[in-house]
């Protein structure tokens, strides 16, 4: 008999450039039956870019489960280099469809101006790449 | 006479960077339960960008990926604020324990340059060797492996990786540098 229990799912996705949006889509794992948590926390890369060690925000992120059925909602993703940064998880409560999309958009809201961006487009030395990470809480039954 | 609890410990010891780190042991005998894993990390400069994963009976609970930083508690913040505790506890009965710590595994990440103009998803593949659970052949035996204080001998499962990553250059980290984790079990 498959017993459902509690994993931990990560999603990564990386920005390249301040000012062109992240498109997010990806299939789920099968073995995910639902989702009851859910948090997005900045991984590394903007500590490249400023010697501040927390800022409140750093992008929007829109997300949408079961291919774009259920839109979860807006979420302001902060920048904390602190260990005593809050690692509480958002509620949810979502039924997953087997096979199911992940979907959604991160715009970046920081480091847009001329020292990091030249006049053509393309980023300065100043800019640097960095990582976001949505953690799924998730109900399992692998 | 047992306590209702116990914390069984694992420690390991990072010595130079993009170091892949896995240990293997089993639950203490008396304990049914794991209610909670964190981790204690004795440099913070370490802390970001280092993966944590963690199986029980080869069951995924934590994957490759999780990052460190998220179940790590300092001389800020109390043990109990910052251990993942889980909201179902999962069964043991001397069950096999196994965690990779992989240091500064993110930074590599942060060049690759194949993506959108803006961005991407990043494959699982760039992030997971999930295959090091069961092949070992990308590890190298290491002796300096303690469970709850005692000594495990060579070949009793501790490894270390051999790629190597370069870290960001304004995150200094000093090696080496020891990790602590830290499994809060129940009867």
């Amino acid at each position: 008999m498959t017993k459902t229990r509690i994993t931990y799912y990560p999603v990564q996705f990386i920005v390249l450039h301040p000012l062109i949006p992240v498109t997010i889509n990806t299939v789920l794992p099968s073995h995910i039956v639902k989702i009851t948590g859910i948090k997005v926390v900045h991984s590394v890369g903007v500590q490249n870019m400023t010697t501040e060690k927390y800022l409140p925000v750093i992008g929007h992120l829109s997300l949408e489960f079961n291919s774009k059925q259920y839109h979860f909602g807006n979420i302001e993703v902060p920048f904390d280099y602190q260990a005593e940064a809050s690692d509480e998880f958002l509620d949810a409560g979502i039924d997953i469809q087997r096979n199911s999309l992940l979907t959604g958009n991160y715009e970046n809201k920081v480091f847009t101006g001329i020292d990091y961006l030249k006049a053509d487009g393309t980023v300065t030395d100043k800019w640097s790449n960095y990582i976001v990470t949505i953690y799924l809480k998730t109900m399992s039954n692998d | 006479m047992i306590r209702g609890f116990r914390f069984q410990k694992v420690s390991l010891r990072i010595s130079k960077s993009g170091q892949r780190v896995y240990f293997n042991t089993e639950s203490h005998k008396d304990f049914t339960q794991l209610k909670g894993i964190a981790l204690t990390v004795g440099h913070e400069g370490a802390l970001y960008g280092s993966t944590f994963g963690f199986r029980i009976d080869e069951k995924e609970v934590l994957d490759e990926s999780h990052e460190a930083h998220l179940l790590v508690f300092g001389n800020d913040v109390a043990p109990n604020r910052k251990m993942l505790l889980f909201e179902i506890p999962i069964p043991i009965n001397s069950s096999k324990i196994e965690g990779i710590y992989t240091d500064s595994s993110l930074q590599d990440l942060l060049g690759n340059a194949s993506y959108n103009p803006g961005g991407g998803i990043i494959s699982k593949n760039d992030v997971n060797v999930k295959k090091t659970y069961v092949s070992g052949k990308e590890v190298v035996k290491y002796s300096n492996f303690q469970v709850d204080g005692f000594q495990m001998l060579s070949g009793s499962g501790f490894s270390i990786g051999g790629y190597s990553v370069t870290p960001a250059p304004v995150t200094v980290v000093y090696y080496p540098y020891d990790v602590k984790v830290t499994l809060l079990l129940t009867r």
